[in-house]
């Protein structure tokens, strides 16, 4: 009895041990698609509008900007051909190319369990190119034949070099002897050629510019959001070449120049062009020597605070029109009379609710060249205020200007 | 199998003091044939509705070796949502074990052991594939003629409860699966392995079977 107890409990452990496989990820038909250029195989930064397959009406990818993107293989089918439509900039307006990935496959087909259903496995990837149908991309790689979920890296596309951007970056100079000055962060509302805009609101150091491949020269107009115009335009020489056995022969654009500019100063550092662009041309501002800030403050108890006023108009005396109308602020950037010859500048100020009051800055003034570029420029020191009134009292925090503009004068009211 | 050991020990105990074992003159010839039923499948197929099949087996000792061949037929039949599966066929294994029972006057087994398995079968997926992507699809998938091979380590007992009648089991560690086939289906189970979806699994027989003496008891 002892014997038998044993042996039917072994019985059942055994009958209790059946086999059952986990639910794993079904249909391992995903791919990873990389985006490289040919010349350096650094990742590429694609435009895509629009990313599809023959056989799915619907689209993989609309409108992104990537370096890789993940896409499934038509399990069901030997082939899977993919669309893409990629956006590049131009000089007449973005250019939209189509390319198509053709892919040949083994797609197997596996029972899983009566929970988890069926999966495909799919293998031996290929790209088809032995119909004489080449792919229309510049250079494709096949890094791995077999897909899975999540995608691996399978595929690499790369591209051909560019040859016709153009890098150009904003500097700034300061009041010190530093020719190159420092990087210089610009709002921007629009950059535009006489065809497209190429830039809309963006805060940027750096801007690339493609050249017109039809002409010689390139037109670009930069509209700044604090009003400032600007424009320039390159000359440029092209010829044939081949960069890259696989490219073929390629416009290869050099010897730039630059013609009509309005920057206060552009200069060319490179004047060929390269991928992914160096920097080809820098524009310099010069720094502005005759600017002082204003604040505003009024007691709380025994302690200075800040103070909003309205200011109703606000005028110099060296020009005809008002500096700032129905301005509620803190603190104003006030501009001094820029002729050397003058040692004082007035500033009439209608405060709404205290009323019309006068700030007279007295300062020497010398001429000093920082940079050669810039010319002559007035440099402002040792200023004073007279003293106001009870609501009105000026007094002078830092007696000299300086640039980027600092807290030069207080006013108490 | 722990539980067991202490029967067949006591059991040799008792009867080595009356009659010793000749451990020299003609070891080697075989003393008895073993030939058994694999339990567990005769349940499954009873209890459990995508399973039918039965195995037997038969060995065969040479002093503390043991030929032992086996050899069985299996079906299952799985119902998923969207289709049917299904595979029918056969299998058979050889090999040999190592008694470490030696001295066992009721020729009680503890062995480790060694297979070669192959199996030959068919199978048939009918599915109904709907893909949001690909759209839809109804296709069945055969393999007509699928062969596989695998090798398996063994242990186990066998222990007489009654005259010529006995109990064990085997313990299989499977390994080294190979299929063949060249449909467009991947084998989903092949017959005395199970799912081919592991590089190696464990099966488990509980054996009834019947010992056929081949030499007088001295």
């Amino acid at each position: 009895m002892k014997r038998a107890t044993w042996f039917v409990l072994f019985l059942l452990v055994g009958v209790s041990c059946l086999d059952q496989p986990d639910c794993f990820r079904q249909n391992l038909n995903l791919i990873g698609v990389s985006f490289k250029k040919l010349h350096d195989n650094k990742v590429d930064t694609v435009a895509l509008l629009h990313v599809s397959a023959n056989g799915y009406d619907g689209e993989f990818y609309k409108e992104v900007l990537a370096s890789s993107v993940s896409l499934p293989l038509n399990y069901l089918r030997d082939t899977t051909e993919f669309l893409f439509k990629i956006s590049e900039a131009g000089y007449s307006g973005p250019v939209t190319t189509e390319r198509i990935l053709r892919l040949s496959h083994k797609s197997k087909v596996q029972f899983v369990s009566e929970e988890c259903g069926q999966r495909f496995v799919i293998t031996d990837m290929a790209d088809v190119i032995n119909n004489n149908i080449a792919n229309d991309f510049d250079s494709v790689r096949i890094t791995s034949k077999t897909p899975s979920n999540p995608a691996p890296n399978n595929i690499t596309i790369y591209r051909c070099p560019h040859t016709n951007v153009v890098r150009l970056s904003f500097r700034q100079l300061y009041m010190d002897t530093v020719s190159r000055g420092r990087i210089d962060l610009r709002e921007i509302e629009t950059v535009t050629t006489p065809h497209t805009t190429l830039y809309g609101k963006a805060t940027v150091n750096t801007v690339v510019l493609p050249l017109n491949t039809n002409a010689t020269s390139s037109t670009y107009n930069f509209n700044f959001t604090n009003g400032d115009n600007r424009t320039v335009t390159f000359g440029y020489e092209s010829t044939s070449k081949e960069i890259l056995k696989s490219c073929g022969l390629q416009n290869v654009y050099s010897k730039l120049t630059t013609t009509n500019n309005t920057f206060e100063f552009v200069k060319v550092l490179n004047d060929s062009i390269y991928d992914p662009p160096i920097t080809n041309v820098e524009t310099y501002r010069c720094p502005t020597t005759n600017q002082i800030r204003v604040s505003f403050r009024t007691l709380q108890g025994s302690s200075e605070i800040s103070k909003e006023i309205l200011i109703k108009s606000l005028t110099a005396d060296y020009l005809g029109t008002p500096l700032y109308s129905n301005l509620t602020a803190t603190s104003v950037v006030l501009p001094l009379n820029p002729n050397t010859s003058t040692t004082s500048t007035t500033f009439t100020i209608d405060i709404d609710g205290i009323g019309v009051k006068t700030l007279t800055v007295n300062y020497a003034v010398t001429g000093r060249a920082f940079h050669v570029r810039c010319g002559e420029q007035p440099v402002y020191s040792a200023m004073t205020t007279p003293a106001g009134d009870a609501t009105f009292q000026p007094t002078v925090l830092i007696n000299n200007v300086q640039f980027p503009v600092v807290d030069n004068i207080e006013i108490l009211l | 199998m722990i539980f067991l050991l202490p029967l067949a020990g006591f059991a040799q105990q008792s009867d080595s003091a009356k009659h010793p074992v000749d451990t020299v003159r003609n070891k080697f010839i075989p003393t008895g044939i073993r030939v058994g039923a694999d339990l567990i499948s005769f349940a499954k197929t009873q209890y459990v509705k995508s399973f039918s099949g039965w195995e037997a087996n038969a060995e065969i000792d040479f002093y503390r070796y043991y030929l032992a061949m086996e050899y069985g037929t299996w079906s299952r039949t799985y119902f998923p949502d969207n289709g049917a599966y299904e595979n029918d066929g056969n299998y058979f294994r050889v090999g040999v074990d190592v008694n470490f029972l030696k001295k066992d006057p009721d020729k009680n087994v503890f062995f480790i052991g060694f297979r070669s398995a192959h199996s030959k079968f068919k199978e048939q997926f009918y599915v109904d594939v709907i893909d949001p992507l690909w759209g839809n699809q109804s296709q069945p998938y055969v393999n007509d003629n699928v062969r596989a091979r695998w090798f398996e380590m063994t242990t186990g007992l066998r222990v007489r409860i009654w005259k010529f009648v006995g109990l064990g089991y085997t313990a299989r560690f499977k390994f080294g699966l190979k299929t063949k086939n060249d449909s467009a289906m991947i084998s989903s189970d092949v017959p005395g392995y199970g799912r081919t979806n592991k590089e190696n699994t464990w099966g488990f027989n509980y054996i009834l079977y019947f010992r056929i003496p081949l030499q007088k008891k001295r």
